[in-house]
């Protein structure tokens, strides 16, 4: 017996917060420094940035390091750091080779 | 209700008139743009209201299309070959997705080599892309079929392909009835499915796990399915209301008592009739089926039809290559086990070589005297 679901493969945002995929294989993600530019959180194209009592806000359920909110952030305030570092690391962080 | 010479392109630009698109995204190609030259034309002198949006490719047509079905407006394209393969992932997507998008394709040869004229193996390219496809055997039919194909589509909630042929139909003028438009109201009334919805945002086409894919599959089949009787509705419904009644998904003609029956698709239908008028008048028991719907698949209607007869002659205007032509291969999977009748299949008329009434003929006099075992088909013309 085929399961019952809606017509059109639709889902409300935040289904996939559940199984955090991007956990498994981010290369880096975003930390928030000092962003205060709230835009910032229009340019996520997964909806990991939001806007919680007046501050930007992460959710690294949703994330997945493209990074791009680092990129537009218009303070600077927002940086990548790689998901492994130190001994066990591929992805060195710059001033600690 | 009036009566006017009609390319097929512009059959299919009228049909899409008096469904009332909201919405047509288009990309040139030849030979279906006169249809949207005429779509376009419409939009311009104002005899239709809708948003006409241009794009730089076909993928990107059928996408905006998409779109706009997906936001709930009745949406409409056109194309042929190369666009329509160059569209095969928004097919796609528009099955999966479930939407009621009506696109006319007027069949081409595929490239390589290049080529402009006639043949259905475009169409046949899309024969597992989830769109149901009805093929029109004259201007007239596309005009009616193009309506058809909304209230069909809006039914099931799958997508539908009006397949007509490049030059044999769309740039042929033919006479052609349109009907009023008040009656076309009364039988398509625009119902919205929208999907987008600002206040309740979804995903649209969001990642499946294992654990329903399949069940997706099942369910958008299950509407294929349900089209089987949907469209022999739709069809008589509208032959009450239009006085055409172009049958459902096959067409029998003088089959009564036919020994030997042809099957076709597309343009190919019209001189086929003319030669079974031609050879009953010599008193030969031969019939026609038309397959008006390749997608889906008329099994249960061709075995009744084709109970009574001893030898099928298929003609394919398309070729998959180390296999035949389509239809002649669905026609034998769908007769297998059913009867010890004997089904030839041709290759004919491909990339637009002359295949008309004389050709008919000989391919039905060389059928009568082969009796074949093997599941090939015989290239004929070359």
């Amino acid at each position: 017996m085929a399961k019952n679901l809606p017509i059109v493969p639709t889902a409300k945002p935040g289904s996939m917060a559940e199984t955090p995929a991007g956990s498994t294989w981010r290369e880096k993600r975003p930390v928030l420094m000092n962003c205060t530019c709230l835009e910032v959180t229009l340019y996520c194209p997964d909806g990991a940035l939001s806007i919680v009592e007046g501050k930007v806000s992460l959710d690294l359920n949703l994330c997945k390091g493209c990074g791009i909110c680092a990129n537009e952030c218009k303070d600077g305030g927002i940086q990548m750091v790689p998901e492994y570092t130190g001994a066990q690391g591929v992805f060195p962080v710059k001033g600690e080779e | 209700m009036s009566t006017t010479l009609l390319t097929g392109s512009e059959a299919a630009a009228y049909g899409a008139k008096l469904a009332k698109i909201e919405v047509i995204a288009y990309y040139p190609i030849t030979p279906a743009f006169p249809a949207m030259e005429r779509v376009s034309k419409f939009i311009q002198d104002g005899e239709l209201k809708a948003n006409f949006v241009r794009v730089e490719s076909d993928h990107s047509a059928l996408a905006a299309t998409l779109g706009a079905s997906l936001a709930g407006a009745r949406a409409f394209t056109v194309t042929n070959s190369q666009g329509l393969l160059y569209m095969t992932e928004v097919c796609y997507h528009t099955a999966g997705l479930r939407q009621p998008v009506v696109m006319a394709c007027a069949n081409r040869a595929l490239s390589a080599p290049h080529s402009r004229f006639p043949e259905q193996g475009d169409a046949v390219s899309q024969g597992a892309n989830g769109w149901i496809q009805l093929f029109c055997e004259n201007n007239q039919e596309v005009l009616d079929n193009t309506i058809q194909a909304f209230k069909i589509a809006e039914t099931v909630k799958l997508p539908v392909l009006v397949n007509y042929e490049g030059y044999v139909q769309s740039h042929t003028l033919e006479e052609v009835v349109i009907p009023d438009q008040e009656k076309v109201n009364a039988f398509l009334p625009l119902v919205r499915f929208k999907t987008l919805d600002v206040e309740n945002p979804q995903g649209v086409n969001t990642v499946t796990s294992p654990d329903f894919y399949m069940d997706y599959k099942f369910r958008q089949n299950e509407a294929m399915n349900e089209a089987v009787k949907v469209i022999g509705e739709v069809a008589e419904t509208y032959g009450q209301e239009f006085g055409r009644n172009w049958s459902g998904l096959i067409e029998t003609y003088k089959m009564d008592g036919a020994e030997h029956a042809l099957v076709c698709m597309g343009s190919m239908v019209s001189e086929a009739r003319l030669a079974v008028d031609e050879l009953r008048s010599q008193g030969k028991k031969v019939g026609l089926v038309k397959v008006r719907a390749w997608r889906p698949f008329p099994v249960e209607a061709l075995r009744a039809s084709l109970k009574k007869v001893n030898k099928v002659t298929v003609f394919d205007k398309n070729i998959v290559y180390g296999m035949g032509g389509a239809l002649g291969t669905e026609v034998r999977g769908a007769l297998y086990g059913q009867a010890s009748l004997n089904v030839n299949s041709y290759i004919v008329g491909l990339g637009g070589r002359k295949f008309g009434l004389n050709e008919i003929k000989q391919v039905i006099e060389l059928s009568e005297k082969t009796v074949k075992q093997d599941v090939i088909s015989e290239w004929f013309g070359l």
